[in-house]
């Protein structure tokens, strides 16, 4: 059958008032019906409703179209409900084209003759293009249900106990030597001062015992292949020198002469060269720090070995390559301290007793290097301590942007240096302050009430400090200079370093401030820019835990229920093709496919789409130089008709 | 007159490069001589309009018209050659998609004759005579055919049977393409006789060209020295060799040269939309700004994406002057 032939089915929607109102709906419908290429037009008080769904489905049953026209509200509204309606009598899907009289015409048109028009404007563009639509076939595939998390901060980890709970096998990939990322290292929650080691504790355990979850700690991922429903996971397990015997007993950390910095305590603390994070972590196994052992330094020891009542110890345990597979992705790896030279201008690393928020967390913290007493350098307590709020924060030279959550940690040093210092002077130096919500204001009313004095500065970049004796003068624009014995510097987030490899890793998009940039951010804010790979926790933008155990939660359900065990993956239908007889291998589509879906095969010198990643978004179709890339449903043909219909009668 | 197959050859608006082809088939022409009676080639024969005139319709076996459509001579000889011709090939980028002529359609009749007869500095036109398609001279009426407003490709006159593109064809595309003629292996009426492939399939610098090809800035051939084995593209140096139909054994880009294009389009895509998209999509820019920073620099745009192919542009033409 020729175009010219073929014959649309028009149906017109009231939409009660608002169509009938503004467009002249039977004129349209006689103009129409005088038309070859329209078999008849139907008009109806509301479509949408079920007896106009019904309605549509029995005219379409009674009488035999090619295409079906809707005129009526934005295909956004009920684009797929009509699809699903047309598709029950019996038609293909894609044979259904709207025009949206609506939204595009009777409710922006005052004017009912040129609202008409228009409507008349549409509905023959969207007849004119009907006769180039396609039959569209629904695509399906088998896929894996697993989920690899990678990251064990308190967002992988609640993905990974949701994912699990559900029955799904997880996989949780941590660089660090333990789970717990940033939230391990701080004492209390603010505004409502939790403990954080007790809400940690048996999520930690829960993960420790959980047969669905593996976890793979001291490993990075090297590679990341596939798709969503099929991705594997390259990880570089690096040696522990302790096999999983171990159970942290500590035996051997009094055994090994070695003493070194503590990384965990930010150098502040002193661990030996077998160690854990902290007693208590998951895994509970030891590791030996191959640069400090002296086995391994100059072959001198082996004390641990002896002193190991589970003969753990093996010195022999090389890196391992691994590789696992999951349907689906969560890259949960948390963010990171500002370098120390952003807050060099604040005396950090010149003045005594200078800290930056995450050294002072450590100091207050019970498996702290103080044990969690809050002292000076001269072990004393402090009595007085300024606060230094957005320290290289909000400034072109530091972190440019707010973080959102320091404020109330930035509150939390007066509340703990008061718990043990109740007389103690409390200054927090800010310009801006950021308290969202009853309960982090009731928290700043709190301090204030408690004696906590809120300085506001005219301006961050005036703030000063000086060592004055004992002391520490801090200065700035609008106050009065004070004197303390602490300062507390209270420093933003910035992403974790290693956020740009993994993302180039995972062809993911990262934002402005290089956080994972989300698939969209109202609409699906635990997603990356890949399908299939989501993302929970600081690492899409900085957030407070509470947010961050959101994230991971939201992020594990959309997985699991996008990925459900027997049943498989419907993929996009309108998703481009490039055909190899007319394609070049130009390359130019792998280039600016925003999903990594095109490929290169060397072989046939062709570009080539992978339907399963493909979203149909269209970019290779209209970058394509040669015309091999066509989107479906979206042919230059169907285009070219659709303008044709809206500028000629 | 022999049996054997006829043959002929036109110029239209052309430099004369496609006459050349025929010229460098070298010693091949004689093979071609030999199978064919050349009936008509204005270029190269003395063979008369009245003994075209005198013969039988369809009774060329196939005819090359090189050129665009820019005279009413130029259209009244096609349609001639058309009636008399069982086979008619567009020969050359002008006769299939305007070529280098079509640039004209950026202007209109009446600028042209304003700049070549009247403002040019190198005129000296005291009168302002502008040519005329008759005039009284000495009591006789002298006749000049019409300039079209339009620069036209050939099948914008006639009916085209197939296509040749390239500025000019190569040899090989031509005995080639008279070879199939002759021993009737033609493709469907409307088949362009070349690959319907992208010139990057051939060129051997595609595999030096990066997946993640952008493009920070664009330079001119004067301003850098092009690396000879590197993708032009992504060198920052405009090469057209994407939207481009392969077929020409890629002598430009041999020669540290960047393809123009010469080729046209693959497939029915327009060459010069289709390009400027690619290239949209592959400037690394963060801000609009930026975007236009990188555009700017591209030499004379329309030169450069539609040298060739204007007349089969979707872009359509300057507007007339009624």
């Amino acid at each position: 059958m020729s175009k010219a032939d073929l014959k649309a089915g028009l149906f017109l929607c009231r939409c009660g008032a608002n169509i009938a109102d503004f467009v002249d709906l039977e004129r349209v419908a006689s103009v129409a019906r005088n038309r070859d290429d329209v078999a008849f037009v139907k008009t109806h008080d509301f479509l949408c409703s079920v007896a106009g769904k019904e309605f549509l489905r029995e005219t379409l049953e009674n009488n035999i179209v090619d295409n079906v026209i809707i005129a009526a509200c934005s295909p956004k509204m009920y684009e797929k409900a009509f699809q699903k309606t047309v598709s029950d009598a019996g038609m293909n899907f894609a044979k259904v084209s709207m025009a949206n009289i609506r939204e595009q015409c009777g409710w922006v048109t005052k004017d009912k003759e040129d609202a008409t028009k228009k409507a008349q404007m549409l509905i023959n563009a969207a007849i004119k293009r009907s006769a180039h639509n396609e039959n569209l076939q629904q695509q399906s595939m088998d896929c894996l249900t697993d989920i690899i998390i990678i990251g064990g901060g308190i967002a992988g980890m609640e993905s990974a106990i949701v994912a699990a709970n559900a029955g799904r096998k997880v996989t949780i990939i941590e660089k660090e030597i333990s789970l717990g990322g940033g939230i391990i290292k701080i004492e209390e929650i603010a505004p409502n001062m939790e403990c954080a080691p007790c809400l940690l504790a048996p999520r930690l355990s829960a993960i420790k015992e959980h047969e669905n979850i593996t976890v793979v700690t001291n490993a990075e991922v090297t590679d990341l292949l596939g798709f969503f429903g099929n991705f594997t996971v390259k990880v570089k397990k690096k040696a522990r020198y302790v096999d999983d015997s171990c159970i942290g007993c500590e035996a051997c950390f009094e055994a090994c002469p070695v003493s070194c910095a503590s990384d965990f305590h930010l150098g502040m603390g002193a661990r030996k060269a077998i160690y854990t994070a902290f007693p208590g972590s998951v895994p509970a196994t030891a590791v030996i720090d191959r640069k400090q052992c002296l086995h391994f330094t100059d072959d001198s020891c082996d004390a641990c070995v002896a002193s190991c009542p589970f003969q753990s110890i093996d010195f022999d345990e090389t890196d391992e390559e691994l590789e696992f597979s999951g349907g689906a992705v969560i890259v949960a790896t948390g963010y990171d301290n500002p370098d120390s030279s952003l807050v060099k201008h604040l005396g950090y690393g010149a003045i005594e007793n200078v800290y930056t928020m995450p050294e002072f967390e450590r100091i207050a913290s019970s498996n702290g290097p103080t044990g969690g007493n809050i002292q000076s350098s001269n072990g004393g307590k402090p009595q007085s301590v300024a606060v230094i709020h957005c320290a290289g924060s909000l400034s072109k030279e530091g972190i440019p942007y707010c973080s959102g959550i320091c404020c109330m940690t930035a509150f939390k040093v007066g509340e703990m240096v008061r718990k043990q210092s109740p007389e103690a002077v409390i200054y927090n130096i800010h310009d801006r302050l950021v308290c969202s919500g009853p309960q982090e204001q009731a928290f700043y009313q709190k301090q204030v009430d408690e004696g906590t004095n809120m300085l506001k500065v005219n301006s961050l970049s005036s703030i000063a400090l000086k060592k004055k004796k004992e002391k520490i003068e801090v200065s700035a624009d609008g106050i009065t200079s004070v004197e303390v014995d602490m300062v507390v510097l209270s420093t933003g987030l910035v992403p974790a370093e290693g956020t740009e490899k993994l993302a180039e890793m995972i062809h993911a998009d990262t934002n402005s401030a290089g956080f994972f940039k989300a698939d969209h951010a109202i609409l699906h804010e635990t997603g990356t820019t890949v399908d299939g790979i989501n993302a929970a926790g600081c690492c899409i933008d900085p957030c407070n835990s509470a947010t961050a155990i959101t994230r991971g939660f939201a992020a594990a359900g959309d997985a699991i229920a996008k990925l459900i065990p027997g049943r498989k993956l419907e993929l996009e239908m309108m998703t481009a093709v490039i055909d190899e007889d007319i394609c070049g291998g130009c390359k130019l589509c792998i280039a600016v496919c925003p999903y990594s879906a095109i490929t290169f095969d060397p072989e046939k010198k062709v570009s080539v789409v992978n339907e399963v990643i493909c979203r149909g978004c269209g970019t290779c179709a209209a970058s394509c130089p040669s015309g091999a890339a066509t989107a479906k449903h979206f042919t230059n043909d169907q285009l070219y008709a659709e303008i044709e219909g809206v500028l000629y009668e | 007159m022999s049996d054997k197959p006829k043959v002929a050859f036109y110029w239209c608006a052309s430099c004369g490069g496609c006459e050349e082809t025929v010229i460098d088939l070298d010693e091949k022409i004689l093979d071609v001589v030999a199978a064919v009676d050349i009936v008509f080639w204005p270029c190269a024969m003395d063979m008369k309009y009245s003994d075209l005139k005198a013969m039988d319709d369809g009774e060329i076996t196939v005819s090359f018209i090189n050129g665009a459509v820019r005279t009413s001579e130029q259209e009244h000889i096609a349609k001639l050659l058309r009636r008399k011709s069982a086979t008619v090939i567009a020969f050359g980028s002008c006769a299939v998609m305007g070529g280098i002529p079509a640039l004209a359609n950026l202007k209109n009749k009446k600028d042209i004759f304003e700049r070549a007869y009247l403002d040019s500095p190198t005129n000296v036109n005291p009168g302002g005579v502008v040519p005329q398609e008759e005039s009284e001279v000495d009591g006789y009426k002298l006749t000049l055919p019409e300039f079209f407003d339009t620069v036209y490709k050939l099948d914008d006159v006639i009916d085209v049977d197939y296509y040749m593109p390239g500025c000019p064809p190569t040899p090989e595309n031509l005995a080639n393409a008279v070879q199939s003629a002759l021993e009737g292996f033609l493709p469907a009426k409307g088949s362009v006789l070349l690959p319907d492939k992208s010139l990057c399939v051939s060129c051997d610098r595609n595999e030096s060209k990066p997946d993640d090809i952008t493009i920070s800035q664009v330079y001119r051939l004067t301003e850098v020295q092009a690396d000879p084995e590197k993708c032009f593209l992504a060198q920052g140096i405009i090469c057209m060799g994407p939207a481009t139909r392969d077929g020409c054994d890629y002598p430009c880009i041999k020669g540290n040269m960047p393809c123009t294009g010469c080729f046209g389009p693959v497939s029915e895509a327009d060459q010069g939309a289709r390009m400027i998209a690619s290239i949209g999509g592959i400037i690394n820019a963060e801000k609009e700004g930026d975007i236009a920073d990188v555009v700017n620099n591209i030499p004379d745009p329309a030169g450069t994406f539609y040298r060739y192919s204007l007349s089969s542009s979707i872009l359509g033409n300057q507007r007339k002057e009624k």
